[in-house]
């Protein structure tokens, strides 16, 4: 755990586009604190940034200023090799359209969560990650047997299988009807309190509201919080 | 399994499309290339096999007359209408005349039994392609089956692997005969196939009959075979349409095996950029996108063959003649596999450029 106890810190951190209309600034002194196991919210209408935010704080992508630090580390200006090692060990990645290999089974997508963390394929590991998030009687259905709600399931026991410090989800309800996101919100909250690791989350989707313990709005770059 | 299929049908296309140029590569000389002959007589003016004039068989005596010429065989060859006997249609045929007794030997496709030397002495007697049979409409061998020109002509046999590239009939018969047929003089010959003595020099024996006969011209049997297929592959217009077509074939080939591939891989991009993101190397996706590209052109390679082999030998009792050696086929599926390289290395170039962020924006 990092001196200050959080799992993710933005500070001031600022970034550019260039586009061809001129240069369009999405972050302009962003910052943010994620503690662990707190699931937080960002908002924002389309363009606003959060996408941007998620690849910053996930160290897909790097600030044009600030820090960005995971558990303490300032990762924005370190190495490609520093930022991939922390990556794969403390981050997690859910995404919009699931992702998932049509190839794999649930539980190979699940395995794969593991793989490429470079960590040992514990099969009890993935058995108990599916069983928690009601998967375990459809291990070894491929994805397209699957409903939009169970593959995103999937999509989160792969993230979490690797057992992250931080969930980084990109719109992980918008693909699902009313139910099945209700169900995944549920998911969410439980996996977090199980596990103890916190999420970020981007989202449109008010249905999420009642799992989050924070909700930040971006207006302009910076949050409204 | 879309793309699988693409695969196999473009690499069967492109095998099929060469097998039918070969074999129309093969057909153009089959007759003339069944002779073994070391040197050939023709007319001054000589265009290919099938477009001949006739000169007097005196040039056949002269060649023999040669201390190294062995043998020598005058040879009639004239194209005719034919009237199918059972239902009166009208049908081409090319009546080839030959004198089986010169010592030349000629392969016909016949049984082994078959002496076709005594049998096609008889008046009249005559061998069809054997593909040509069906259209015949013959019961049985040794009945008045065909008209030529008016007098009847009785198949009594078939000559295996022996056919034009055309839909005309290919009709051997005794040089006596072929001349009754096709109204010629008794003296008149279209060819003279000579087999000289073994260990002479072709090319001297060549040079004197050259300066014997002014009026003919001499052509080695590989200057013979040449001159007949260049005609009809380069001078007319049906083997640039049929290399054309195994050319097309080639390039639609390598287009939709190129773009099959590339939409493989460009559809799943936003899959690649996601396993990226959670950490997959570069390397480790370029060796999951090759292994995905030889499997899809394996099985495509064995989907074409087993419909290769399948046309293959639905077209075996067809006048049409597809020729694909092991050669072809491994050129075939070789090209395909440039192909299939191209495209993968195109594959690999964009996943490099992927990037993990992507992830979160597709």
């Amino acid at each position: 755990m990092s001196a200050n106890g959080l799992i993710l810190r933005l500070d001031m951190v600022a970034k550019s586009f260039r586009e061809p209309t001129g240069l369009l600034r999405v972050l302009d002194g962003m910052a943010l604190s994620v503690r662990p196991a707190e699931i937080v919210l960002v908002q924002g209408p389309s363009g606003s940034g959060k996408t941007t935010l998620l690849q910053i704080a996930g160290c897909l992508l790097r600030a044009d200023a600030g820090r960005v630090e995971i558990r303490g580390k300032e990762l924005n200006s370190a190495c490609d090799a520093e930022r991939t090692e922390a990556h794969q060990r403390h981050l997690g990645f859910v995404f919009q359209h699931f992702h998932l290999i049509e190839a794999l089974t649930a539980r190979e997508n699940t395995m794969l969560g593991l793989r490429l963390k470079r960590q040992p394929l514990d099969a009890k590991r993935v058995d108990e990650v599916l069983t928690l998030l009601g998967l375990a009687n459809k291990a070894a259905k491929l994805p397209r047997d699957l409903s939009g709600g169970k593959k995103q399931r999937v999509a989160f026991a792969r993230a979490l299988v690797g057992k992250p410090g931080l969930l980084l989800a990109d719109e992980p309800t918008s693909q699902l009807d009313s139910h099945a996101a209700e169900a995944v919100a549920g998911q969410i909250r439980f996996c977090v309190q199980e596990y103890g690791c916190a999420a970020l989350i981007a989202t449109h989707d008010a249905r999420l509201h009642a799992v989050a313990d924070r909700v930040c709005t971006i207006r302009e770059g910076r949050f409204d919080e | 399994m879309g793309v699988v299929v693409g695969v196999a049908m473009t690499l069967f296309l492109v095998l099929l499309q060469s097998g039918f140029y070969f074999g129309f590569r093969r057909d153009i000389t089959v007759v003339g290339d069944s002779f073994k002959a070391d040197l050939w007589i023709s007319q001054r003016a000589f265009l290919a096999f099938d477009y001949v004039a006739h000169f007097d068989d005196l040039s056949c005596l002269q060649a023999l007359s040669d201390a190294d010429v062995s043998h020598a065989m005058p040879v009639v060859v004239e194209w005719s209408r034919m009237r199918r006997l059972p239902d009166g249609a009208v049908d081409d045929g090319q009546i080839i005349g030959l004198d089986l007794n010169s010592g030349v030997k000629v392969d016909l496709g016949t049984d082994r039994e078959l002496d076709a030397a005594s049998l096609l002495a008889v008046p009249g007697n005559v061998l069809v392609d054997e593909k040509h049979l069906p259209r015949l409409g013959l019961s049985k061998f040794g009945e008045p089956g065909v008209e030529i020109r008016g007098l009847n002509a009785n198949v009594v046999g078939v000559m295996r692997g022996k056919k034009l590239f055309s839909t005309a009939c290919l009709v051997a018969t005794d040089l006596d005969n072929a001349r009754r047929f096709l109204g010629l003089k008794a003296n008149q010959i279209t060819f003279v196939a000579v087999k000289c003595r073994q260990g002479a020099d072709l090319r001297t024996v060549r040079s004197r009959l050259q300066a014997r006969l002014p009026e003919q011209r001499i052509w080695t049997a590989a200057e013979f075979h040449d001159l007949t297929q260049d005609y009809w592959v380069k001078l007319t217009g049906i083997g640039p349409v049929l290399l054309l077509s195994a050319g097309l074939a080639a390039l639609v080939g390598f287009l939709t095996v190129f773009l099959t591939f590339s939409h493989l891989t460009a559809e799943k991009l936003p899959v690649y950029a996601a396993m990226k993101a959670m950490g997959a190397s570069t390397a480790e996706l370029s060796a999951v996108v090759l292994v995905q590209i030889a499997a899809v052109f394996g099985l495509g390679c064995l989907l074409a063959v087993g419909g290769v082999l399948l046309t293959l030998s639905a077209l075996a009792s067809t006048t049409i003649s597809v020729v694909l050696t092991p050669g072809t086929a491994a050129a075939g599926v070789g090209f395909m596999a440039l192909c299939s390289l191209a495209a993968g290395l195109r594959a690999l170039g964009k996943l490099a450029k992927v990037e993990p962020a992507e992830a979160f924006r597709t």
